[in-house]
């Protein structure tokens, strides 16, 4: 076998590009996830069945669901069914950040109910209104928990949106498969991919270390 | 809109067939993760660096690499390179199971951790040996331990199964693009596989909720 890196090499342009077309896919889901997540999660969290149990399916329907599957359905499917022509690029950052919103809303929901109640009692005790305690008291608490898994979670949307490119996004693999049929050298190319994977994946997870360490700061020990 | 019916009373043969081969590549793949998950985390147990290296850079390794990427590269960038031709079902039960094998690996690892640190010098005390210590005490605490999370990690083998159609198992989603690119009623094919993997999952998702509530270890 002859491995012809310089082909690699003599692609890094558009191997590029696609890699910051994956980036920006994931980052922009991640904003959707972000977003959607917490209404969802307070809706899930209300007392009343009504409420909570619509959250509870949209969160059923969304985890059970793969991106792969999502993004058909959406791009091929509604555009046939109810006309709506949704652009590739838009396409996956929707699907991507509708499947992770769910994932997102059980993080903020584990974030918030770490949150005791003694602490709305505190709170409402010195008198603070209901948004504000939520705003100022709550929330501040729940998101040390919550932004080290919304980091974690952004490590796993990176890895799910290798997928966009069946729906036409330059996404990596895309090119990837585009230089490999133009050169019939799939090894060089997919283990070029994997290499930009595994590096924006370690990165990220090193990323994330830090930021565990930082958001537990104030609760470690000193010396052990 | 009109849903056309007929697409799907016509070709239920086809989809039964379809979502059982998926069924088949995600049980497969399951029963690799599952040994190649037990064999790396009692690797990690060990208290020689030199034999926890390779456990922990395989699970490093596979852990940052999507399904996607390794489905091709082991089905076709192995088929150039090496000459080395996996059908597709094979290429896909290997890749799934490889990748789900690190996370399986975590998840026995914690159940390892879960074995309280007595129970190996109760064991020894008496008399036992390795082996019969890890087989008759330990493992079997394990594996009740990890149950739930194993269901949880088969959800996620079924939710990854869905792509393997890409290198041409002839799944549900790969029988769905078919009769798509045939037909064109991609909502109907698309719809009704969407609708048979959610049950599926959601099945899956339900009986380890299920497998959590009853094999939860109570303090005596």
């Amino acid at each position: 076998m002859d491995l012809r890196l310089n082909l690699v090499w003599n692609a890094r342009r558009p191997l590029l590009e696609g890699t910051l077309v994956t980036l920006e896919v994931a980052i922009l889901a991640l904003g959707v996830a972000l977003v959607l997540g917490l209404p969802i999660a307070l809706l899930r969290m209300s007392r009343f069945k009504v409420i909570s149990l619509p959250a509870f399916l949209y969160i059923q329907f969304f985890r059970g669901t793969s991106l792969y599957v999502l993004i058909l359905w959406v791009f091929f499917g509604l555009s046939i069914a109810i006309g709506l022509n949704l652009p590739s690029f838009e396409a996956a950052v929707i699907c991507l950040g509708l499947l992770n919103s769910a994932y997102m809303a059980e993080v903020y929901r584990t974030g918030l109910n770490t949150v005791g109640f003694g602490q709305w009692e505190a709170a409402r005790s010195l008198g603070i209104g209901e948004l504000p305690i939520f705003r100022l008291v709550v929330l501040p608490q729940a998101l040390r928990v919550v932004i080290p898994s919304a980091a974690n979670l952004f490590v796993d949307m990176l890895k799910d949106a290798a997928i966009v490119g069946v729906v036409g996004v330059w996404d990596l693999m895309k090119q990837a498969d585009r230089l490999t049929k133009f050169h019939f050298r799939p090894f060089e190319f997919y283990t070029a991919s994997a290499a930009v994977y595994f590096v924006l994946v370690f990165f990220f997870s090193r990323v994330v270390g830090l930021i565990e360490k930082r958001f537990s700061r104030h609760v470690q020990t000193r010396g052990g | 809109m009109e849903f056309d019916w007929r697409m799907i009373t016509d070709n239920w043969q086809n989809f039964l067939n379809a979502t059982l081969i998926t069924y088949y590549v995600a049980a497969l793949s399951m029963a690799v993760a599952m040994g190649v998950g037990l064999v790396l985390a009692l690797l990690r147990a060990s208290r020689n660096p030199i034999v926890q290296a390779p456990a922990r850079i395989y699970v490093g390794f596979f852990r940052s690499l999507p399904l996607y990427v390794f489905l091709l590269w082991l089905y076709y960038g192995f088929k150039v390179a090496f000459n080395l031709s996996f059908q597709a079902i094979q290429a896909a039960v290997l890749s799934l199971g490889l990748i789900s094998g690190a996370y399986m690996s975590e998840i026995f690892r914690s159940g390892l951790l879960a074995v309280d640190r007595g129970q190996y010098e109760a064991g020894f005390s008496i008399g036992l040996t390795m082996g019969q210590l890890y087989r008759k005490v330990v493992l079997p605490q394990v594996f009740r331990t990890v149950i739930p999370a194993t269901a949880n990690q088969f959800v996620g083998i079924l939710k990854g199964a869905t792509i393997v159609g890409i290198i041409g198992v002839f799944d549900l989603m790969y029988f769905a693009r078919n009769a798509t690119a045939r037909t064109f009623k991609p909502f109907e094919f698309y719809s009704t596989a969407g609708i048979i993997f959610i049950s599926s999952t959601l099945v899956f998702a339900a009986l380890a909720g299920y497998l959590e509530t009853r094999y939860r270890w109570r303090r005596a």
